[in-house]
């Protein structure tokens, strides 16, 4: 319903594309017999937690059993979408982010000796430790003598990504990868290794990279009752195609019912 | 060595606001003069949240004036952020082109004593306007006035190809000239709308290697352009004489010290991290639509004054100063048309105009009155009614109070004496006061003519008519 009202064309964001709107509710058929879904082998190898590839494969089982045909196939792109992301969101982000420089907005110094000063303190006090990081990160990549090795670059892998997709959407209507190669960790138990806490986002963001849709649905829990993750890709502009094949994976497992939350004290 | 032995190295970068209605990514009005910070909106203002539209206008603005500087047009832009602090940009980014400007290699031809010259234009390209800082206007700390943040201008950029003070005025002169003709910009150079960085250098005389430069940002009269680059070529040279070597710096020209000062020198110079504005698509251009906007041009200088030179036979350098601003251009067009004497109208123009547009320091923009009433002024002194010398007492009247030229002189009486009757009192009133002109006219001396036609016009406060006192005059002399 919320994508039936954000769906369109705004003439105040120009990177918005002009398309007839789709009423999304209507995409719900509960019915993915014929659907060609494939399983990009490499989104199941190193560094994928056990406990979460078997809750896929089991629910690729799901969707066999629903008459959908699955293949697998090689898609080998996360590895570079993550390195790309990071770059490129980072490159955003310094620059977004610099209007928080207390002059006009966000929090400003209470002491200052001149206008460096403000800008430095300012800014040094008022961001978190992950900001800064994305902050330093992305001047760094635009820098110049750095700009053509990295956001460049970067810009160029992008269009790589994206061919790869293109290729897997010419056999299969979706792909499908896990969410996440672990279960959720606990909050602040990798703020040391930020390394490790950006390769969590190794299966997502393959699809901010590429521009395409996708959505993530619970599938399964590990033995400490973690909810993990499924994530089904869509090609651009083929919101209905995923958002049906999740509802019905959802209406014949029934996650919600059997599986209630529980908070980690 | 002496000064003639180096040459002059001066390159552009002159900055002119578009005359849009409204701002390059917002439709705030673009209005100078407006109470600070209500010509605003959150997209000038820079909120967080909010994404710029590109101002359609501004894109064919500025392809205009890269058709009339003769520039190629790319059908593929862009835009890019210019990534910088300081407090009048609100975003800490200006939108701008880094390397996909719209418009490259153009030129500018000026007239030299040795002849035509091209200055070779870099590139033009589109970009938002800074706000602005009044420092200390109501007690101590600076203000910010985002009305100019996100006013659109072009930038236009030349090779170093000026190579005096003198070329560089003409260049400038050219260039406001033609913008002004392809009604993109107003250029107004007090309200900062035209202004320029200047790009200095100075190497010996035959060297084919350029010297380091220097710049002087934001410069806004041609007198101080002028004084700035004649003091700038004295110091560097003054360094390179004592076998110093030029820093490549940025600097501040003070008018009131007729001196430089250095604002920031290499060593912290800014890395702008420009990269693509992710905020906006491309900027495509189709042949069709390049075609359109060229096939619109209005006329430009250059053809206009052929058409002086032929149509009205002005003389080269009386064309050249008429054209030199569309708004004198048009005032000598439209007056012509009235009074039917284009000569007439130049002279006015030339002369007076021009004498009272330089003793007032005011833009041809910014003179009171119009074609209309200087069209009138011309028919009154062609018909008789006053004569020229009244004529230039309407012309200041004109300037200081603009109304009907017809008015004018009812009001102030200054109607010419073309009463024969009256005139004739007058000239025998001043051959009875003046015997000694008399024997002197007779004596030979021509001259003394025009003393006693000069005393009668005293007499008669400007308002005889000069050419019935001659006649009469002559005719009582030669009696």
């Amino acid at each position: 319903m919320l994508l039936n009202l954000i769906a369109g064309h705004d003439e105040k964001d120009t990177t918005s594309v002009d398309r007839p709107k789709i009423d999304y509710t209507k995409a719900l058929k509960n019915d993915v017999k014929g659907l060609k879904i494939g399983v990009p082998k490499e989104f199941f190898g190193e560094g994928i937690n056990q406990e979460v590839k078997e809750a896929l494969e089991k629910s690729i089982e799901v969707y066999k059993n629903l008459g959908a045909k699955i293949e697998e196939f090689s898609l080998d792109v996360a590895n570079y979408a993550l390195a790309t992301y990071y770059i490129i969101a980072c490159a955003e982000a310094s620059s977004n982010l610099g209007r928080f420089d207390g002059i006009r907005y966000t929090y400003r110094t209470p002491e200052f000796k001149n206008l460096k000063e403000l800008y430095k303190k300012s800014r040094s006090e008022g961001f978190g430790d992950e900001v800064k990081r994305r902050i330093i990160l992305g001047t760094y990549v635009l820098s110049s003598g750095y700009y053509d090795a990295y956001y460049k670059k970067a810009q160029q892998v992008r269009t790589l990504v994206m061919n790869e997709f293109n290729k897997g959407f010419e056999n299969y209507d979706i792909i499908l990868t896990p969410t996440s190669p672990t279960v959720a960790f606990d909050i602040g138990s990798k703020s040391n290794n930020p390394l490790e806490m950006y390769l969590a986002d190794i299966c997502t963001v393959s699809v901010n990279i590429a521009g395409l849709p996708g959505i993530s649905i619970p599938c399964g829990v590990d033995k400490e009752g973690m909810p993990i993750g499924m994530q089904l890709i869509g090609n651009k502009f083929c919101e209905e195609i995923i958002l049906n094949a999740a509802y019905t994976f959802e209406q014949a497992v029934k996650f919600r019912e059997n599986h209630k939350p529980e908070f980690k004290k | 060595m002496s000064r003639e032995n180096y040459e002059k190295i001066i390159g552009l970068e002159v900055h002119s606001e578009l005359s849009t209605k409204t701002k390059i990514f917002c439709s705030c009005p673009t209005e100078f003069g407006a109470a600070p910070n209500t010509h605003t909106c959150p997209i000038c203002m820079g909120m967080p949240g909010t994404l710029p539209v590109l101002n359609e206008k501004v894109v064919e603005y500025a392809v205009k004036a890269g058709l009339a500087t003769n520039c190629e047009i790319a059908r593929d832009s862009k835009n890019d952020r210019k990534n910088y602090f300081y407090p009048d940009l609100p975003k800490a980014y200006q939108i701008s082109q880094y390397d996909k400007p719209l418009c490259e290699h153009g030129y500018v031809e000026i007239e030299t004593e040795e002849g035509k010259k091209k200055i070779r234009l870099t590139r033009i390209h589109i970009e938002e306007d800074a706000g602005k800082l009044n420092h200390d206007e109501f007690g101590g700390g600076s203000l910010v006035d985002l009305n100019r943040a996100g006013v659109p201008l072009i930038e236009i950029v030349s090779e170093p190809d000026l190579r005096s003070s003198e070329e560089v005025e003409k260049y400038l002169k050219k260039l406001k000239s033609i913008l002004e003709y392809i009604e993109v910009s107003d250029c107004k150079m007090q309200e900062g709308s035209f202004r320029a960085d200047v790009n200095v250098s100075v190497r010996k005389k035959g060297e084919t290697k350029l010297g380091t430069r220097t710049e002087m940002k934001n410069m806004n009269s041609f007198r101080s352009i002028t004084r700035a680059i004649e003091y700038e070529v004295d110091r560097q040279i003054d360094i390179l004489e004592d076998g110093g070597t030029i820093e490549q710096e940025t600097l501040r020209w003070d008018d009131v010290s007729g001196k430089t000062f250095s604002m920031r020198d290499k060593e912290d110079a800014q890395d702008y991290r420009y990269f693509p504005d992710p905020d906006l698509v491309a900027i495509n251009l189709s042949e069709e639509y390049i075609e359109n906007i060229k096939n619109n041009l209005p006329e430009l200088p250059e053809s206009r004054k052929q058409r002086y030179l032929e149509e009205y036979k002005l003389s080269e350098k009386d064309a050249n100063i008429i054209t030199s601003s569309k708004y004198l251009s048009d005032l000598f067009e439209e007056a012509s048309k009235i009074c039917n004497n284009p000569k007439a109208v130049n002279n006015w123009i030339i002369s007076d105009i021009s004498r009272i547009l330089n003793e007032t320091e005011m833009e041809p923009i910014e003179i009171p009155f119009d074609s209309k009433q200087l069209g009138k002024l011309v028919v009154l002194i062609d018909n008789g009614t006053i004569s020229s010398s009244i004529g230039k007492k309407v012309l200041t009247e004109l300037f200081e109070n603009p109304r009907d030229p017809e008015e004018i002189i009812k009001e102030k009486g200054w109607i010419q004496i073309s009463d024969e009757g009256a005139i004739k009192e007058i000239v025998l009133k001043i051959l009875e006061t003046n015997p000694q002109s008399i024997a002197d006219y007779k004596g030979g001396k021509d001259k003394a003519l025009g003393f006693l036609v000069g005393q009668a016009m005293k007499e008669t406060k400007g308002k005889a008519n000069p050419q019935m006192l001659n006649k009469m005059f002559l005719e009582e002399l030669n009696k």
